[in-house]
């Protein structure tokens, strides 16, 4: 049975999306007093004016900075301690949960130990002062340069374990026996790795970074645990944007528009992304 | 001058000794074949040969170099897999020119000698596919193609034909022979069929339980088996292998069990003994004015054109096989006196298992 699938499908998907349309095309804040049904229709007005916005863009960018940082680091976190576990060392029955608990544990927990870390009299300037042997004391959250490091190192501390557990999975699957046969060729383990193990990663790969790069352009949590998108705007990421006009302002008609074109432009990267690993997938069927 | 030689080699799984004690030389251009059944320790030992595995004990030397301590990649070995194990994101080309393209080597040098090997195995056609479209067999020639490319100082095939079926199996063996014939290269394989061992083999080495039972020319082991499991395990027909007791009598000895009586010459134990008789199935006479060692039940017949393969049941319901000339046809449930062939009857210990006449 169908229905009752397609019941809730309707209730949670479509008609939401048929409303943020509607919303996006009308000039809509529950503010006026009005109901949305009789707002006024403005066709592409919030568009524009969002397109415009200095604010909306450099949002935009900056999430992009953002995520492309994370996902770079991560990436080269995660194959690397991938490749580690793949070999023959010790403690890898224990290192292997230990080092995917990151993962587990909600953005609360991890936006909150991060600010105590990070926070004026925590332990990363005293470990900083030490090391200087002068007394530092940087206010990371308000400090117009640095307060998107500590956003960038919890999502990198939180999310590393999702690449880690994709490129894992992948090079587990490299069969032993092509491995074999490159060692008795005399390939050394660097050309093994680049020549046979990472072209049969490139499609997982892709998959990984697209998945991950999801999660980070809706990075949300940690900006508003740590910096609350300040100091002034300067760490205000896409999805913290919206949330500003839509539930400070009451802007919803604005932001919808905003979250369409963010979803346009999302799909495109995305898809091209993934094209490239299908397209690969035919040839080699 | 010995090329390979494996000096006392050990090596132990846990509470399994896969490879125990084993002494070997193996000269340069010989075609070796290590025969023995499943848990015989002969794969444990061809990879203690590439490298892949670290013996607990002994040494490996090449021309008299110490060889136990190199990686794989340093031993300029030529091995091919029963899984094959082809790069399967390259072509069959870019398959081929690998080792030499790890190298560094010259380009056109490259592309060259891949021509010629791609000929010389007739996969000429196949160059730029990729691995999955191609059958098993042609999957063995690029895989054998590949090792060939690196101009390998020595060839290690680890059961390269079990996954094909027979009559590839005997197309790609004569294929590796006709290579071996050109190369003059050592060739060690490993198998379980022994048919393929006793086809290709300058020598055969037989394996069980990680100890080398018997080594020597195929031929030499099949008419001289130095045991009961060489015996039986080594062959196309295995020996038949009749429990019995051999009593001392004037001029040797008689065997008798399962109904035969058997003059023994040149064997004379001291007391009577609990033994094994072995005989080939060809070495079996059916009827004839000599036939007077026992008489049998023919209990089944087949007639295989060339020869006829015919199974006798004997007192206390053992069954031998004869195997005759094709003219040969007695009737089934006959009753047949038999002969065995003097100078082609084998005594063994019945608990150890060792020759003890001739």
């Amino acid at each position: 049975m169908l229905l009752p699938t397609n019941i809730i499908l309707l209730f949670l998907i479509i008609i939401p999306t048929i409303l943020v349309i509607w919303f996006s095309l009308v000039n809509f804040q529950p503010t006026f007093g009005m109901s949305f049904w009789e707002a006024k229709f403005v066709l592409l007005n919030n568009y524009l004016k969002i397109i415009m916005d200095k604010e909306f863009v450099k949002a935009v960018i900056r999430t992009v900075y953002i995520s492309l940082i994370c996902l770079g680091v991560e990436f080269s976190i995660g194959l690397l301690i991938a490749s580690i576990l793949t070999g023959d060392i010790i403690g890898k029955k224990i290192l292997y949960p230990l080092l995917i608990i990151p993962i587990m544990i909600p953005p609360i927990v991890v936006g909150n130990n991060f600010w105590l870390i990070f926070s004026a009299n925590g332990p990363i300037n005293q470990i900083i002062s030490i090391i200087l042997n002068t007394e530092f004391k940087v206010s990371w959250f308000s400090h117009p340069q640095y307060a998107k490091i500590p956003i960038i190192l919890s999502e990198i501390w939180h999310w590393y374990p999702l690449t880690f557990l994709i490129l894992f999975s992948g090079l587990v699957n490299v069969p032993a026996s092509e491995v074999r046969a490159a060692k008795i060729l005399g390939a050394t383990e660097w050309q093994i790795f680049w020549r046979i193990k990472f072209p049969k990663l490139k499609g997982i790969i892709t998959i990984a970074l697209v998945i991950r790069m999801m999660e980070a352009l809706k990075v949300f949590d940690v900006v508003h645990l740590l910096t609350h998108g300040g100091p002034g705007t300067l760490t205000e990421t896409i999805s913290f944007y919206l949330f500003k006009y839509g539930f400070k302002y009451s802007r919803i008609s604005y932001i919808s528009a905003g979250a369409w074109i963010i979803l346009f432009i999302s799909l495109l990267g995305f898809s091209l992304a993934l094209r490239s690993v299908l397209v690969r997938r035919n040839k080699n069927a | 001058m010995p090329g390979l030689v494996l000096n006392s080699i050990s090596k132990r799984y846990g509470d399994v000794q896969a490879v125990d004690d084993v002494n070997l030389q193996i000269e340069d251009g010989e075609f070796c074949v290590i025969v023995g059944p499943s848990g015989s320790g002969k794969t444990t030992l061809l990879n203690i040969i590439a490298g892949f595995t670290k013996p607990d004990a002994g040494e490996v030397t090449v021309d008299g170099k110490p060889f136990t301590h190199l990686s794989p990649q340093d031993r300029n070995i030529g091995m091919v897999f029963q899984d094959i194990g082809l790069f399967s994101h390259m072509t069959v080309r870019k398959n081929i020119s690998f080792g030499l393209e790890i190298k560094k080597s010259d380009k056109n040098d490259t592309d060259k000698r891949v021509e010629a090997i791609a000929d010389r195995l007739k996969i000429g056609k196949l160059l730029d596919k990729k691995p999955g479209l191609l059958s098993g067999g042609e999957a063995q020639r690029v895989a054998i193609s590949r090792t060939l490319i690196t101009d390998p100082s020595f060839f290690l095939f680890d059961e390269p034909l079990g996954n094909l079926d027979a009559n590839l199996r005997m197309e790609m063996l004569t294929e590796i022979k006709r290579l071996h014939l050109i190369l003059r290269k050592t060739f060690i394989y490993v198998t379980h069929d022994q048919e393929q061992a006793l086809s290709a083999a300058n020598r055969v080495i037989i394996m069980k339980d990680g100890k080398v039972l018997q080594e020597g020319p195929p031929r030499e082991i099949y008419n001289n088996p130095m045991s009961t499991f060489v015996a039986e395990f080594f062959g196309v027909s295995p020996m038949n292998m009749i429990h019995g007791t051999v009593l001392p009598e004037e001029g040797g000895s008689r065997f008798k069990g399962a109904g035969l009586n058997v003059k023994i010459k040149g064997y004379s134990p001291p007391e009577e003994a609990e033994v094994t008789l072995g005989v080939r199935p060809a070495d079996i006479i059916i009827g004839g004015p000599s036939a007077e060692d026992g008489t049998g039940t023919i209990s089944s017949l087949e007639l295989l054109g060339d020869k006829n393969q015919i199974y006798l049941t004997l007192e206390q319901e053992k069954t031998i096989s004869v195997i005759t000339a094709p003219k040969v046809r007695p009737g089934l449930e006959k009753r047949v006196k038999i002969k065995l062939k003097d100078n082609k009857i084998f005594l063994f210990d019945r608990d150890e298992g060792g020759r003890l006449h001739p």
